[in-house]
């Protein structure tokens, strides 16, 4: 008896550990795709830009590669689209959402067009982006911001702090969005990933003359289908691309707010090395799906 | 006697009565309170705006325990959220009232499905040392659906040993590398 108890406790023990560890919430939050060709690897998944954060054209490339994406200045416009989305989309309807945004030191979600003060810029808490998109069918926000495991601190988690000093949080010309005094986090189903470190997130920018000819030109055929024209630049966030690949340093977590503000960074080469991964990695789901069509061609 | 069995029915017949309408009211009651929370849940952005938080933090992120795969679903007011996928005629509904998210959230349903069995090929994709040779070629190359002009370049190929075998097109294989990359920082 006491040995199957014991077991028992073991097995729930283990069983809680898998429920935190960073490729199982990975895993629900974007299932991995083995079969997905190159214009399917963002399907279900949707990407927020802030506009200083990106090149010209961004999104048009995001939207080649299967994805939603969503650049604006101002949170309210980017949850009307994503509601939008949804609705006009069942067959490709978003689960997931990417931000890629700043996370000002951990004080704020924050679009902006630029560091002007005068310039349109918007905040939003985590509990009001819960609550925003729970109607629409969004179950996992992915924060890719800085220092974002701040951003859960329970003293601005619903409410943000406009007057908290940090000369990032420049003025919201486009508003603060908070969550409504009847908000309830435990009724929520949005989960709230953020990365296992808290620190600043970097965005690459590189050109579709990088990726090999054939890459460029199954993008391209992905994107007159979907009747988008492909731009010269595209940026890409290391976390993104660290997700993409499955990486196994890639730390994950949900539940935990930190207090503490760091300014750890990767260095130009590690960037530089995970940038030609990821220009690999395409490369080779080209290739896969260039041979898979030789296969199935030999089979007729 | 038979007076007092009239008497009887009476003050049970009576007592149901009572105990109906009672029943009744209540589900009035909660029928009213679901509809007021299904509208405040829609986060209209007017009532949102520097809003006072007036609960207490608690499960900040909605963590797994709150995930429907883990099936820790709100029994009252999510749970027409969790039944069905949409019909055809919810999503007609949806449609029309665009502009007025607090009206369709109930319609918007959405299918939940269940990635355990997925996790099994969460194979890591990029956990195999990739072998790569490099060869330095000069090249023109015009591109017809791209914002540019043609340029000539001096280029680096990078070819995968792991996608060798597929090749087909060895003059496919170009690509530039860019050592001083722009990177932007999320502050």
């Amino acid at each position: 008896m006491r040995r199957t108890l014991l077991l028992f406790a073991i097995l729930l023990a283990s069983s809680a550990h898998a429920f935190d560890r960073s490729d199982v919430l990975l895993a629900r939050a974007w299932p991995y795709d083995s079969t997905a060709g190159v214009s399917e690897i963002g399907e279900g998944v949707g990407v927020v830009f802030s506009p200083d954060l990106t090149v010209p054209g961004n999104c048009r490339f995001f939207e080649a590669l299967g994805f939603a994406c969503f650049e604006d200045a101002d949170w309210s416009r980017i949850l009307d689209r994503v509601h939008t989305w949804n609705i006009i989309h069942p067959g490709r309807r978003i689960k997931t959402l990417v931000l890629e945004t700043h996370g000002t030191n951990g004080n704020g979600l924050k679009v902006q067009k630029n560091k002007s003060a005068k310039a349109e810029r918007s905040y939003i808490s985590v509990a009001a982006l819960q609550e925003r998109l729970e109607p629409d069918g969004i179950r996992y926000v992915i924060l890719s911001a800085c220092n974002s495991g701040r951003l859960l601190r329970p003293a601005i988690y619903r409410s943000l702090d406009p007057n908290n000093g940090d000369k990032l949080f420049l003025p919201a010309t486009c508003g603060i969005i908070n969550a409504s005094p009847t908000f309830n986090a435990r009724r929520n189903r949005v989960t709230v990933i953020t990365p296992g470190e808290s620190h600043y997130e970097l965005t690459l920018v590189g050109r579709l003359k990088e990726l090999a000819p054939r890459t460029r030109r199954a993008i391209e055929t992905a994107a007159k289908s979907r009747n988008v024209k492909l731009p010269v630049k595209f940026a890409v966030s290391e976390m993104l691309i660290r997700m993409l690949l499955r990486d196994p340093r890639l730390e994950l977590r949900t539940g935990a707010s930190v207090d503490d503000f760091s300014k750890q960074i990767s260095t130009m080469n590690d960037s530089e090395k995970l940038f030609e991964i990821f220009a690999t990695y395409l490369d080779t789901l080209v290739e896969r799906d260039a041979a898979r069509a030789i296969e199935i061609a030999g089979t007729r | 006697m038979k007076k007092l069995h009239t008497t009887a029915f009476i003050a049970i017949a009576v007592l149901c009565v009572a105990l109906w309408g009672c029943g009744t009211t209540k589900t009035t009651t909660e029928t009213t309170t679901e509809t007021t929370n299904s509208a405040a849940n829609s986060g209209m952005a007017s009532a949102n705006t520097q809003a006072v938080p007036t609960g207490g933090y608690s499960n900040a992120t909605g963590s797994l325990d709150a995930s429907p795969e883990i099936g820790a679903v709100d029994a009252g007011r999510h749970a027409q959220a969790v039944q069905t996928a949409p019909t055809d005629q919810q999503l007609t509904t949806s449609s029309v009232a665009i502009n007025n998210p607090s009206s369709t959230m109930n319609n918007r349903a959405t299918t939940t499905t269940t990635t355990t069995t997925q996790v099994a090929d969460n194979s890591l994709v990029q956990t195999q040392p990739i072998t790569t040779s490099t060869e330095t070629t000069t090249v023109t190359t015009p591109e017809p659906n791209i914002i540019e002009e043609p340029t000539t370049t001096t280029t680096t190929t990078t070819t995968d040993s792991s996608m060798t075998s597929s090749s087909t097109q060895q003059e496919d294989t170009t690509a530039t590398t860019n050592a001083g990359r722009e990177r932007l920082r999320k502050d």
